[in-house]
């Protein structure tokens, strides 16, 4: 009898073996049909990424799922030659996690902006990467500018990077993460998204406020982010405005948006503590007061350095319309940023482009937009104050 | 609670793990319990007209059991079978039909000149109520009849009716058949647990991955206004399969459910898209309503016994009404209507067309089978877009869209079909030959190789399912 069932649980361990050997071979098999994802290599996010003594940077070249990066490793379509270039500085909420592909606000950008000029020669490349601090791009910024050559950069940072200063100190030399291993499951990931989704909200939020309190013991809580990790992210923000003036690119600073607007209603709580969950040590009301001042420091910055300047908080609505979750937007949300940037930088591009060309300033090569539409080109011209050719002439 | 929902698969294995450990008597109070709350969850209220029609149902079998048994004659019996089929169509006609007549009668009127306002009611249709009035009429039905003796037991009645696996979908199931099991002591064996596991993952595969995958292709081509005759095309392929996927995955799910528990449904889907006229279609497409019409109003009404025409009359009169009980509008009136005129045409031409399909060479006749198959299934599909249409102007448009040249072919949506349909065809295609419709349970293949194949099933469950949408028959 003993035996008998000895060698049932053994029969049934072996059928569980075989269940998940073949489910993780879907897994894989499913992958490589959907996305070309090899095999038996690892794959996730690090597939975009590579490493140098400066840290990470886009792979060029490499995809994961909907993610696409270039031939210079930023994500989108490989740069034209000549027009007029934008780029966007950023973290996830540029890079875009949640919109469908080529939603991604810097892509939309480039339509808007495109469709407002009548031409489709601005190309606006997006060399945002998820998880990256405006001090990780500052140390690559002029390596990126004197590849890229932009004539405007916009600058949307992503501020939660700051509450972690040790997490802002560039990589020792030399350092290089470990390779993962390609036998890590991806059933695993699968598994863990499919019941975040089927467990209900208020679940999942008990969930995290018990993973916070877990996490509470290990290190002293905050209940405002230090006046010194504010001056810090202003630091940033300034230096990388210099660099980019140096290189001869306007800065275009703007605020941070997020889902709560001005305050966080009732039923916004639990995103606020799913916000919390990766920075457990600062107390859910610390998030909206360092959205408020680190906001300032950036509307101080543009007013002390002439720097133009957009106020996304104020301006981008608020709610589940246009955000996913805290801070990374919905398709709408994108829409609606790539928008409003456009109606900021249209005019500025069209006032700079009548400038050059009406005055024996040298255009640069990069501000020139060698080929029109015949029908854009008319529209175009046909704005007052702008010579039929403007800026746009070989 | 649907079975495609988390609900329930936290549901189902605490009421298992609960019934396993119970006698009989116990099982049956338990399962009227859990079935309550299965119901109760789509809306509490829901309880009151199915327990309102049980009641009248039971006592009226109760009082003809009793007749019976007095050795009355049958008409005295008469005025309880009356009372149970006003109670019953009654609350049915009631929830399912009294704003349609309403509105339609409010239209003519308007057609006339009229500009009142006709009555019409503010309450939802109860879930399952189409299914669970049939049933329960078969029950009385046969008990008239002299066919099946009455129950003492008003819960056994009760959970008859209000099993959860098939409340709300069916497979309608006859008294006679599950009453049986109610009363007497139920067996699980190893093989019907084997056999409900299949059934349960086949059918969420079906449900799952094909039909909720091919819903947004149908759906979108039929929420335009004049979409192209390609369009057209592949939507009403895709909604075929779609809508069996959807309607026989729920009834594989409720059928291994309920051999879970040591309970025997019927069959409801033979392999239906492999028929090659109407009558063979209606003897394989839900099954237990098919056979429910024929035992309960097309052999009533006359059946075949009154010569051609009377026959005639009798199909179109069980298919139409067929069609009606799937739904309260005129597009499921023409369908029965169309399916209907399917058979009489048939009957018709089928004693000049059968010695055609009797050819000597087995090839040949294999080849006429093939060419039959696909040709009928082209009949069934364009009764598909009646069935789905919303209006009489979109089957206007698409069937006009159908017969006018294409202007371009949708590949990509008809690769989708392709690929979704694909293991169903393969599967169906196995069955048929092998005339063996577990087709997982073939003793060579080892236990290890089934296990991957459910596995990788499950994944494609899981992962790869289309949206969750609610079950086609539910609204029915």
């Amino acid at each position: 009898m003993t035996m008998t069932r000895f060698r049932l649980a053994l029969r049934l361990c072996l059928w569980a073996v075989v269940a998940l050997i073949t489910m993780e071979l879907c897994a894989r098999v499913d992958d490589y049909v959907s996305h070309r994802a090899p095999l038996l290599e690892p794959y996730n996010i690090g597939r975009i990424y590579e490493f140098d003594d400066l840290g990470a940077r886009g792979k060029p070249g490499a995809s994961y799922l909907k993610w696409r990066l270039n031939s210079l490793g930023f994500r989108g379509p490989d740069l034209k030659d000549g027009g007029l270039r934008v780029v966007c500085l950023g973290s996830s909420e540029t890079f875009g996690l949640y919109e469908a592909e080529g939603g991604e606000y810097p892509r939309r950008l480039e339509r808007e902006l495109n469709r407002s000029l009548g031409t489709d020669q601005v190309q606006v490349i997006n060399i945002a990467y998820p998880g990256m601090s405006l001090s990780a791009s500052l140390r690559r910024l002029p390596q990126v500018l004197s590849t890229v050559k932009p004539r405007y950069a916009t600058i949307y940072p992503s501020l939660a990077a700051y509450i972690d200063l040790g997490a802002l100190q560039p990589p020792k030399p030399g350092f290089r993460p470990p390779p993962p291993s390609p036998w890590e499951p991806r059933l695993k990931s699968r598994i863990e998204t499919m019941v975040k989704q089927m467990l209900p909200e208020s679940l999942q939020t008990q969930i995290r406020a018990w993973q916070i309190e877990r996490a509470e013991k290990s290190s002293p809580v905050i209940d405002r982010l230090p006046e010194e990790n504010v001056a810090r992210f202003k630091e940033d923000v300034l230096k990388t405005v210099r660099v980019l003036q140096e290189h001869g690119v306007t800065p275009i600073l703007m605020t941070h948006a997020t889902l709560f607007g001005q305050s966080v209603e009732e039923e916004e709580r639990p995103i606020l503590i799913a916000w919390r969950k990766f920075y457990p040590h600062l107390r859910e009301e610390g998030f909206l007061d360092m959205e408020r001042r680190m906001n300032n420091a950036i509307r101080q910055v543009a007013e002390e350095q002439g720097v133009p300047f957009l106020d996304l908080a104020q301006r981008m609505p608020s709610g589940r319309t246009y955000f996913v979750e805290f801070v990374h937007f919905t398709d709408q949300g994108a829409a609606t940023m790539a928008k409003l940037i456009a109606e900021f930088l249209s005019p500025m591009i069209r006032q700079r482009v009548a400038g050059t060309s009406t005055s024996t300033v040298e255009v640069h090569q990069r501000d020139r937009i060698p080929e029109m539409h015949p029908a854009s080109n008319s529209r175009y011209a046909s704005q007052p104050g702008i010579p039929r050719t403007a800026g746009f002439s070989h | 609670m649907l079975f495609n929902s988390l609900q329930f698969a936290i549901f189902l294995p605490v009421i298992l793990l609960i019934y396993y450990n119970l006698g009989h008597k116990a099982q049956n109070r338990f399962l009227l319990a859990a079935s309550c709350f299965f119901y109760a969850c789509w809306d509490w209220r829901f309880l009151f007209p199915l327990l309102f029609s049980t009641i009248i149902d039971y006592y009226c079998a109760w009082r003809m059991e009793k007749l019976i048994l007095a050795g009355e004659p049958k008409d005295r019996r008469k005025p309880y079978l009356v009372l149970s089929l006003v109670t019953n169509l009654g609350l049915l006609g009631f929830f399912k039909y009294f704003n349609f007549f309403s509105g339609s009668a409010q239209d003519l009127l308007r057609g006339l000149g009229w500009s009142g306002q006709l009555w019409m009611l503010d309450v939802i249709l109860p879930v399952g109520i189409s299914f669970y009035t049939f049933q329960a009429l078969s029950y009385t039905i046969d008990v008239y009849r002299g066919e099946l003796h009455a129950t003492n037991n008003f819960f056994d009645f009760l959970l008859c009716v209000l099993y959860f696996p098939h409340l709300v979908a069916g497979p309608i199931q006859r008294a006679n058949n599950l009453l049986a099991q109610v009363v007497n002591p139920r067996l699980v064996t190893s093989e019907k647990i084997v056999d409900g596991i299949h059934l349960i993952v086949w059918g969420f595969f079906k449900k799952v991955f094909i039909a909720d995958n091919l819903a947004p292709i149908a759906n979108q081509v039929f929420a335009q206004n004049s979409p192209s005759g390609g369009e057209t095309l592949i939507a009403v392929y895709a909604f075929a399969f779609q809508i069996y996927c959807d309607f026989s995955g729920y009834t594989d799910i409720a059928r291994g459910v309920a051999k879970l528990m040591g309970f025997e449904f019927m069959l409801n889907f033979n392999l239906p898209y492999l028929s090659t006229n109407p009558q063979e279609f209606w003897t394989r497409w839900h099954i237990s309503l098919s056979s429910w019409l024929r035992d309960y109003l097309y052999i009533p009404l006359g059946g075949n016994r009154g010569g051609e025409a009377k026959t005639r009359r009798n199909l179109m009169l069980t298919m139409v009404i067929g069609g009606f009980w799937h739904g309260a509008a005129w597009n499921f009136l023409l369908w029965g209507f169309y399916q209907g005129a399917l058979l009489v045409i048939h009957r018709i031409v089928k004693p000049y067309t059968d010695p055609l399909f009797e050819p000597k060479n087995p090839i040949v006749k294999r080849l006429l089978w093939a060419v039959s198959v696909i040709v009928f299934f082209q009949f069934t599909c364009y009764g598909w877009l009646l069935f789905r249409a919303t209006s009489f102007a979109q089957i206007a448009n698409m069937t006009g869209s159908l017969l006018t040249p294409w202007q371009g072919f949708p590949v990509d949506s008809a690769l989708k079909v392709l690929l979704y349909a694909s293991p169903l065809i393969l599967v169906q295609l196995i069955q048929y030959f092998t005339k063996k419709l577990e087709f997982l349970n073939f003793e060579w293949i080892p236990a290890e190789a089934k296990v991957a194949l459910y596995a990788a099933f499950a994944y494609l469950v899981l992962f790869r399912g289309g949206q969750p949408q609610a079950f086609i028959y539910f609204q029915f």
